[in-house]
């Protein structure tokens, strides 16, 4: 290690003083000058006067912040790489989940994310299913139909997490109904939809 | 609710259905879930509660015949789910889970169980004696049509049925039978059993499922592949070739050991009778080892005369079981005492020298 390398001692308040205006000292540089290993104590104020961060004594936004900051820079690097090597998208837009997550758990966390981890998926499908790649059996006689309703729930969905985080409960109520009616699916309609599309209309 | 009594028979124990005496069940089982919510495992309570309360008004809306027992399986213990477990009507991860999940199951018949949240929000399955899996089949495809019509499945043009994890997309589907091997095992062919198995793409597996031992002689044969071929392609690949092949080459080597080595043969069905009718204490896998010789031995002719009948001997299967023999005594008890009550139940099933 060179010799001119300071090195730096959090202290945890023992209460001596910082050497430069006598407030209680954070931090310790201690450097080494001529062979010879000098301390100097130093406050907050002190440290940041002589360039010295203080990690421990930093707010915990800020800390939060530049662990985000950090992040957000690893993602651009990411994105980066991504152009030049297709990737599968960071994280499901639906439920969150990560890619490495799955790689670790085996599970997928939600229909879509068939859809946003298609072109990493692909090729882990066709190893584990005999190259099959494509399906071939049996088909929801209602596919089309419930395609269509299911785009509409999670949109309804959506709506109803704004509105209840906006305190808009009036409309809350009405969008869960929705919900609700949309999910009990087409049967309901032919025995007990009275009781239902009453309280819709109302 | 909880204390619903389940009968002493379990379907896929009856011991009847053709080839019977090689294969004890057929099942057939599918993964789906519901549109809109995610999987279980990445679902929030809410939701979970949610989609419990629509496969309840859904699955018991159906009019089934015969009816399905609802099971909340937050409300039984767990000596009582350990029951469901050993019984087949739902999985050891199922019994463990977290948060809320059920099964219903076709009462009083047991064929027909849905398991509720478990890694997929529906996990259908269909249960039959002997080799009948065109019937479990038809019965499971039927149920699921009219769930079908009451519910949006997820599900997508390419890659089919859409569930949590990736080795049961497309249809779902997991075929298998339960077989008794124990002559190909005396032969000392299980290794080529189990290489033909994988290069058909099979798996194989225990008696309970998915990381259980082939305990005594029980093997399970399932598909692992469920994208890119229909459900009636993989059916008859099961029924005209894989099902009737692993019977044939049982049943050749169990005439190869009437004929060669009968002494052999009577010698260990005879031995392990006399320790189920003698033991004072018995394990589980032990007392599994020894029926196996003795269904073995009921089925190929060497036990005539003894008055055991293979439904009894498939009975003891279970009752052996930690969770029914606590059941059966109507108490809870530790290890120790289990064995000393298998042992007493096993001599008192089984014969004279009780």
């Amino acid at each position: 290690m060179p010799d001119h390398d300071p090195a730096f001692e959090h202290e945890q308040g023992d209460g001596k003083g910082c050497s430069r205006c006598g407030q209680p000292a954070v931090v310790t540089e201690v450097t080494v000058q001529h062979g010879k290993k000098v301390e100097r104590r130093l406050c907050a104020e002190c440290a940041r006067e002589v360039g010295i961060s203080v990690q421990s004594n930093q707010p915990l936004e800020q800390i939060m912040t530049s662990i985000l900051m950090s992040q957000q820079e690893k993602q651009a690097e990411r994105r980066e790489e991504r152009k030049q090597k297709p990737e599968p998208a960071a994280r499901c837009g639906s439920c969150g989940l990560s890619f490495t997550e799955f790689r670790n758990k085996g599970l997928l966390g939600c229909a879509d994310c068939y859809r946003h981890f298609e072109p990493a998926l692909a090729p882990l499908l066709q190893r584990s299913h005999e190259g099959g790649s494509e399906h071939a059996g049996k088909v929801p006689s209602r596919a089309g139909e419930a395609l269509d309703r299911q785009q509409r729930l999670v949109s309804l969905r959506k709506e109803l997490a704004d509105a209840v985080e906006t305190e808009q409960y009036e409309e809350a109520a009405k969008l869960r109904d929705e919900i609700r009616t949309i999910e009990r699916g087409p049967a309901a309609c032919e025995g007990d939809v009275s009781q239902e599309s009453d309280t819709d209309k109302a | 609710m909880s204390k619903q009594r389940f009968h002493d028979h379990a379907e896929w124990l009856r011991g009847d259905g053709p080839g019977h005496d090689v294969v004890l069940s057929s099942r057939v089982r599918l993964a789906r879930n519901f549109a809109g919510f995610n999987f279980p495992g990445r679902a929030s309570q809410d939701d979970q509660a949610r989609v419990m309360e629509l496969a309840k008004e859904h699955i018991t809306g159906l009019g089934l015949d015969p009816g399905v027992v609802w099971v909340d399986l937050e409300a039984l213990d767990a000596e009582e789910r350990t029951v469901l477990v050993e019984r087949h009507l739902i999985s050891k991860q199922h019994a463990k889970g977290k948060g809320a999940r059920g099964v219903a199951v076709s009462n009083p018949d047991e064929r027909l169980s849905i398991m509720i949240n478990e890694e997929d929000h529906l996990r259908i399955q269909v249960i039959r004696s002997g080799v009948a899996l065109a019937e479990a089949f038809d019965q499971i495809d039927s149920v699921d049509d009219r769930l079908e019509s009451r519910i949006d499945y997820a599900f997508s043009p390419r890659f089919g049925y859409l569930t949590a994890c990736p080795t049961n997309v497309g249809t779902g589907i997991r075929v298998s039978v339960m077989l008794h091997l124990p002559a190909l095992k005396h032969m000392g062919e299980m290794d080529k059993v189990r290489k033909a198995a994988k290069a058909m793409g099979l798996a194989v597996r225990g008696f309970y499922g998915e990381g259980s031992d082939a305990v005594g002689d029980f093997y399970q044969l399932s598909n692992q592949t469920t994208l890119g071929r229909s459900e009636r392609d993989l059916m008859v690949g099961f029924e005209r070739d894989i099902v009737p092949k692993v019977v044939e080459y049982e049943r050749m080597a169990r005439k190869n050991l009437l004929e060669r080595r009968r002494a052999f043969l009577e010698d260990r069905v005879w031995r392990a009778l006399g320790i189920l009718r003698n033991a004072r204490l018995m394990k589980a896998d032990e007392a599994m080892e020894h029926l196996s010789q003795v269904r073995l031995g009921v089925v190929s002719g060497v036990l005539d005369g003894s008055g055991l009948t293979l439904p009894e001997v498939q009975q003891l299967l279970l009752f052996v079981q930690p969770a029914h023999l606590q059941k059966a005594r109507h108490r809870q008890m530790d290890q120790a005492e289990r064995r000393l009550e298998r042992a007493r139940l096993l001599r008192e099933a089984m014969g004279p020298s009780a």
